[in-house]
């Protein structure tokens, strides 16, 4: 089984080299075999078969299987295993020099089932052209041994003569015996290792190679039959009509398997066309990543496929958003990156055997991509939606708390001195129309508190209306601005402005965020000094407000921060907190010139 | 004493005009906006011009660009601002006008509660003294600062700097806090030695008031870095 971890780019994938680079040496050494085949059909032709057509169904299996090497070779993305097809044709033809006399004969005789063993390793080599594990070496390497060993002894001892005819000359001796009863043994272990792989597979892989594998065990089921009626001596009619039935079943088979790799192939295009159309269709319902990843295993009929998404810290979630380790590697597993704009936006994890229909996994995990991307995008737009929506009511929130800061305010302070004067007033009055003597000193000093405590409440207004409106702001611009607030707050706060006039809502915006930090310092930092220093940078208006206090704020805790944010969003800005527990905090608004 | 009056809200205007005829002013004219205001000056010629500084919804500084105007063609009218607002900035700005400011005045209106002080420093504009709200001379010193060199000073000291900052002349502050004037001058002199002021050598208008623009921008950039002790 093949536990290669192949990392694979949807639309990068590294593809062997393309068949136009290979089909000269494939089809270079499928005309040699053809020819090595021609010449021995030319030799043997005159030696009469039983039957014309035994004798030809014989000569053109050997030609279809060099035929399906070369195709073989060249399609396949490694081309080791039309190699050993396109060698087991030619090595095929040589039981046919068994005809002729002298050293091609020995040849032939020594060689005639050599082509059984290479068709054993073709069984345990399929699909990539590799044996993996000894006991597939060792049990080929038996075969190869057995199918040439049991010849050449048969040679030395019972010194055969060429053939006249084919089947005719099958002496029955103990070699003979010992040759066709390994040859079943051999062929018999062989289906069992075909039966046992199959039981180990997984669908993926037995989707496409069972077909094969089938084929090959019925073809070896009919030449294992065949040497079990040698051994028992039957009769050679029986032994022909199994070997045309195995002439039969090969020419049959290589076609079929072809026309069931096809039908496999225009399924899967047939999945691969509907999962684009479900994405075009429910675009929102493969957003969900659970969906997605069951609509990858239904196209690419991969029930243990699962996706992970890439963190910005490069970790990975699977679709249930827990964390997930992909680097290990698992025996039989593979994963394919999803790449959009040269972004890795997802891994697919697959069995390895997917790679065998490698453009069907590209198209279909490129789709997911697609799948992919829309749904972050979707996400992103909910996401800013969800902002713009937060950001809207919590302006209008802070409206309003603005409003009842401002009637708080007026009542406390202003209303409660227009009272008084007004009691003061009253009291005024009632003294002059009470009258007696001494009246004047009562009366002047109750004149006197009402003058006192109506400027007190002017004050007070003057106050508030510039907390309200900041006129210096418009008219003179945020150094003067700041000064005002620095004039007006509870510790030292030094101000540095080195930037002239601005764009109006860039300086409100400023003004806005610089009096909110400092009310934050004053509320909550526990600090001693504040520093404000605007500037320039880069067409950006830099704002920093820097306090020694007991720093650790959070922008999250839905503090002053929170709509701070939403302030410097609204104008395109970004908002920075550095905030470490005792170090103080440093705020920084950056503000574009222009939105 | 010839005065007029500049103001937007009609009420307001007919008492301060009732007011100070009462007190023996010469209201000879008012204006509602600046137009008027400068037709008005032109026409009448006053020694002073007393201006609201916001005269529009529009801007709110339309006055203090009246006064621009007429101490540019009128030299010799004196300004006086009487405002809601007390911006330390627009204070700056009026002593700003000219190189030896002058003349100039910055009274908060609550002022008009008590008429006399208003009158009194009608005339200290028309002598030419510099008038500044000691609202806005409170609030730059009562200002936190890291490095406070105001610290260096004791109470008595503060007053009289306080005063120096309003315009007052020595005799003045004087006869403000009622001792001699040698008393003040000697005063005087610790201040400016403490906070590093530069040394009053003449006793003139010109220097007077120029004391008046470098204590303010001494009380406003007091602790910037930097400048801080300068």
């Amino acid at each position: 089984m093949a536990t290669a971890m192949i990392g694979v780019h949807a639309g990068h994938r590294e593809r062997p080299p393309a068949a136009g680079q290979r089909w000269i040496p494939a089809v270079l050494c499928g005309v040699a075999a053809l020819s090595f085949a021609a010449w021995t059909m030319a030799i043997s032709w005159s030696v009469s078969s039983p039957v014309w057509w035994q004798a030809a169904s014989a000569r053109l299996v050997g030609v279809f299987v060099v035929v399906l090497g070369v195709v073989v070779w060249i399609r396949r993305p490694t081309p080791r295993m039309g190699q050993l097809i396109v060698f087991c044709g030619a090595v095929y033809h040589f039981q046919y020099l068994r005809v002729a006399d002298g050293i091609l004969f020995i040849i032939g005789f020594c060689l005639a089932y050599a082509w059984v063993g290479i068709n054993a390793h073709i069984a345990l080599a399929w699909p990539t052209g590799t044996l993996e594990g000894w006991v597939d070496r060792s049990y080929v390497f038996c075969f190869y041994l057995i199918a040439t060993g049991t010849q050449i002894i048969r040679y030395l001892v019972d010194r055969p003569r060429p053939l006249r005819a084919m089947h005719i000359d099958q002496a029955h001796t103990t070699w003979t015996v010992v040759g066709s009863a390994s040859g079943a043994a051999m062929g018999l272990l062989g289906i069992a290792l075909l039966v046992h792989r199959w039981i180990g597979s997984t669908p993926v892989k037995r989707r496409p190679d069972g077909p094969v594998w089938i084929a090959l065990a019925v073809a070896a089921t009919a030449k294992i039959a065949e040497a079990i009626v040698n051994i028992l001596a039957g009769p050679v009619a029986v032994t022909v009509t199994l070997d045309a039935l195995f002439h039969l079943a090969v020419i049959v088979l290589i076609p079929v398997l072809y026309l069931i790799r096809w039908l496999h192939r225009k399924f899967a295009h047939q999945r691969v066309i509907t999962l684009l159309l479900d994405l075009e269709r429910n675009l929102e319902s493969l957003a969900d990543p659970a969906a997605l990843q069951q609509a990858l295993s239904r196209t690419l009929g991969d029930p243990t496929i699962t996706l992970a998404y890439p963190l910005d810290n490069g970790e990975y979630v699977d679709i249930h958003g827990q964390l997930i380790n992909v680097d290990r590697d698992v025996p039989g597993r593979a994963v394919t990156r999803v790449q959009r704009r040269g972004r890795l936006i997802g891994i697919v994890n697959h069995d390895v055997a997917l790679h065998e229909q490698h453009q069907m996994t590209e198209a279909a995990v490129a789709a997911a991509g697609l799948a992919i991307e829309n749904a972050h995008l979707y996400a992103t737009l909910q996401a800013h939606l969800d902002q713009v929506r937060t950001s809207r009511l919590r302006l209008a929130q802070t409206a309003f708390d603005e409003r009842q800061r401002i009637q708080r305010d007026l009542h406390d302070d202003a209303q409660q001195r227009f009272f008084t004067v007004l009691m003061l007033l009253d009291h005024t009055g009632r003294q002059l129309a009470t009258g007696g003597d001494g009246i004047r000193a009562g009366v002047a000093a109750t004149v006197q508190r009402a003058h006192a405590e109506l400027t007190d409440a002017v004050r007070a207004l003057r106050e508030l209306i510039q907390g309200i409106y900041p006129a210096v702001l418009i008219e003179h611009g945020l150094a003067a601005a700041v000064e005002n607030l620095a004039d007006r707050a509870p510790l030292p706060v030094s101000v540095t402005v080195s930037i002239g006039r601005w764009p109006k809502h860039v300086e409100i915006t400023a003004y806005f965020v610089i009096s909110e930090a400092l009310t934050n310092v004053y509320k909550h930092a526990n600090a001693t000094r504040a520093t404000v220093h605007v500037c320039e940078e880069n067409q950006q208006l830099v704002a920093e407000i820097t306090d020694d206090g007991r720093g650790g704020a959070h922008s999250g805790t839905g503090s002053g921060l929170t709509s701070l944010r939403h302030r410097v969003d609204a104008v395109g800005g970004s908002l920075a907190v550095h905030s470490e527990p005792d170090k103080g905090t440093t705020l920084v608004a950056v503000l574009p010139r222009s939105t | 004493m010839r005065v007029v009056i500049v103001e937007d809200q009609g009420f307001f205007l007919d008492l301060l005009t009732d007011a100070l005829r009462g007190r023996g002013v010469d209201v000879v004219g008012c204006a509602g906006n600046p137009p008027e205001a400068l037709r008005l000056i032109d026409a009448t010629a006053p020694d002073l011009a007393v201006l609201d500084i916001s005269l529009s919804r529009a801007r709110d500084d339309e006055g203090l660009r009246v006064a621009e105007l007429v101490r540019a063609d009128y030299p010799d009218v004196g300004l006086l601002m009487l405002s809601a607002h007390l911006e330390p900035v627009y204070a700056e700005r009026l002593l700003a006008m000219e190189d030896n400011p002058r003349a100039v005045g910055y009274l908060g209106k609550e002022h008009l509660g008590n008429l006399d002080e208003l009158v009194d420093a009608f005339h200290r504009i028309i002598r030419g003294e510099v008038v500044i709200d000691s609202h806005i001379i409170s609030r730059l010193m009562s200002r936190r600062r890291v490095e406070d060199p105001l610290k260096r000073l004791t109470p008595h000291e503060k007053r009289i700097l306080a005063l120096v900052a309003e315009g007052r002349s020595n005799l003045g502050i004087a006869q403000h806090l009622n001792c001699k004037i040698s008393t003040v001058e000697r005063h005087l002199s610790t201040i400016t030695a403490k906070l590093s002021l530069p040394q009053q050598t003449h006793h003139d208008r010109r220097h007077l008031n120029l004391r008046v623009l470098a204590t303010l921008t001494f009380l406003r950039s007091a602790d910037r870095p930097g400048m801080a002790g300068r």
